[in-house]
């Protein structure tokens, strides 16, 4: 539970330095660190505590993003906890993988899992504002693609750097036994 | 047991989201309030490193590079200084007649001035946060401006921190005039393309004006005041192009206002002594 309470506070802090951050060069996609923290505890974390993490992430997220304008927002406040768990609950697939130390694959689904997030954000936003344009021009794509790399270089060094505090708190000593279970 | 434990963890997952959903608008409005008290501190401190940061950066620039600007900025000095020796008889003319006419010799709105603490974090949305909020006047549907032109307006407030949505979010109208009350519309970022746009300057288009208009490229285009929000003759732009359509005519408007190089707003709190109304 503590790694738990601590990836909650990192989360909150990446949401933080992410206003700061701007966007990734050339491609445009803004650098979304909060994603990123979140996939990594769905990758080391199990079921129930990846859902609460999706609270967490969906609810910090809505909180600064659900803009209600002339009373209509995009879309519902708590839509994104849904979102997170539903792409967490992915990469949630490759836990037993992860606790045995194999998080090669975690980084790249990383990038592709938070490519998807930007992807049915815009597809939300597309549906939601008037007036309706189902227009796919390439800064579209640049955009989406862009933040997916950016989370998929960011991804290495964030892993190793939790993995070794995950480590040192014994979770995944812990989570194999309870998997072992 | 542990299928049955993740039953009951997605159970009440679901449970807390639908909890969530059903919050009133005011309910939610205190919860996102609530969470911009919490995350401001951290927003202000992050903004002071950040400004330290550009400036150290500034710094490190070279010595030829300075002394490039340098000439650049003694030339733009030499020329504001003229500028300055003009508008100094403009003013004299200006209190003159404002004398005349009886107006008080204030500026006509009560202004707070605010620093950015916060960019956008998102790819879709065009918001920023403010180091002010409702403990210093802040409310929402204020009128966001610079002295260049309109920024946008305040949709959220905390007790020392505001969220701003800029008018270069499409969810952003504006009801605009042309110099001279030559035409009236609505104006809002260009949709088709722009959503996407990766800078945070993006063109804005200026609807509904006639399709006979004889709008020309240079005309300026201010806030109408209709609507009540913005208040009339805060500029927005210049028209760079404008096209008949079947049915209306759209300008094509670049916002005066440099969104990129964003850091000190002011928020227009009461126009001439009244409150600005919500």
């Amino acid at each position: 539970m503590i790694f738990s309470a601590l990836i909650v506070v990192l989360m909150f802090f990446a949401l933080v330095v992410q206003h700061f951050i701007g966007a990734f060069p050339v491609l445009g996609g803004h650098v979304l660190l909060l994603p990123v923290v979140f996939f990594y505890a769905a990758a080391a974390l199990p079921l129930w505590e990846m859902l609460l993490m999706a609270f967490a992430a969906g609810f910090m997220w809505d909180c600064l993003t659900v803009v209600p304008v002339d009373g209509h927002a995009d879309y519902a406040f708590g839509f994104s906890i849904l979102l997170y768990a539903a792409l967490g609950a992915v990469m949630n697939g490759l836990h037993p993988l992860f606790i045995k130390g194999r998080w090669q694959i975690h980084c790249l689904l990383t990038g592709v899992l938070t490519s998807l997030l930007v992807l049915v954000e815009f597809v939300l936003v597309t549906f939601r504002r008037e007036p309706f344009a189902l227009v796919w021009p390439q800064s579209v794509w640049l955009r989406i693609f862009g933040s997916g790399v950016a989370a998929a270089l960011i991804a290495p060094a964030l892993f190793f750097g939790l993995n070794w505090v995950a480590h040192r708190l014994g979770h995944f000593e812990r989570a194999r036994i309870a998997e072992a279970e | 047991m542990k299928r049955r434990q993740n039953i009951i963890a997605i159970i009440a997952f679901l449970a807390a989201v639908l909890g969530l959903f059903i919050v009133t608008p005011s309910g939610r409005q205190k919860l996102q309030n609530g969470f911009l008290g919490l995350i401001s501190p951290f927003l202000r401190k992050g903004s002071e490193w950040d400004r330290v940061r550009k400036d150290y950066s500034i710094g490190t620039k070279r010595l030829a590079e300075l002394e490039v600007e340098n000439a650049s900025l003694q030339t733009e000095a030499s020329r504001l200084r003229a500028e300055n020796q003009a508008l100094r008889g403009v003013e004299g003319e200006n209190l003159r007649l404002k004398a005349a006419l009886g107006y008080q010799n204030e500026s006509p709105f009560t202004l707070v001035t605010a620093r950015v603490i916060g960019r956008p974090v998102t790819n879709w949305w065009n918001t920023l946060e403010v180091d002010k909020g409702s403990a210093d006047g802040l409310q929402e549907d204020m009128c966001v401006l610079t002295p260049d032109g309109l920024v946008g307006k305040v949709i959220r407030t905390a007790e020392h921190v505001a969220t701003v949505l800029l008018i270069t979010d499409e969810s952003c109208k504006v009801a605009a005039s042309v110099e001279g009350g030559k035409e009236q519309g609505i104006i809002r970022v260009e949709v088709r393309g722009e959503r996407a746009t990766n800078n945070l300057q993006p063109r804005m288009t200026l609807n509904f004006v006639s399709k006979f208009a004889a709008l020309q490229p240079g005309h300026k285009v201010s806030t109408s005041g209709a609507g009540q929000v913005y208040p009339p003759g805060v500029a927005i732009g210049k028209i760079v192009d404008f096209k008949s359509r079947e049915l209306d005519g759209q300008a094509i408007v670049e916002p005066t206002v440099d969104f990129v190089a964003l850091s000190d707003v002011f928020v227009v709190t009461g126009m001439k002594g009244a409150q600005v109304s919500k």
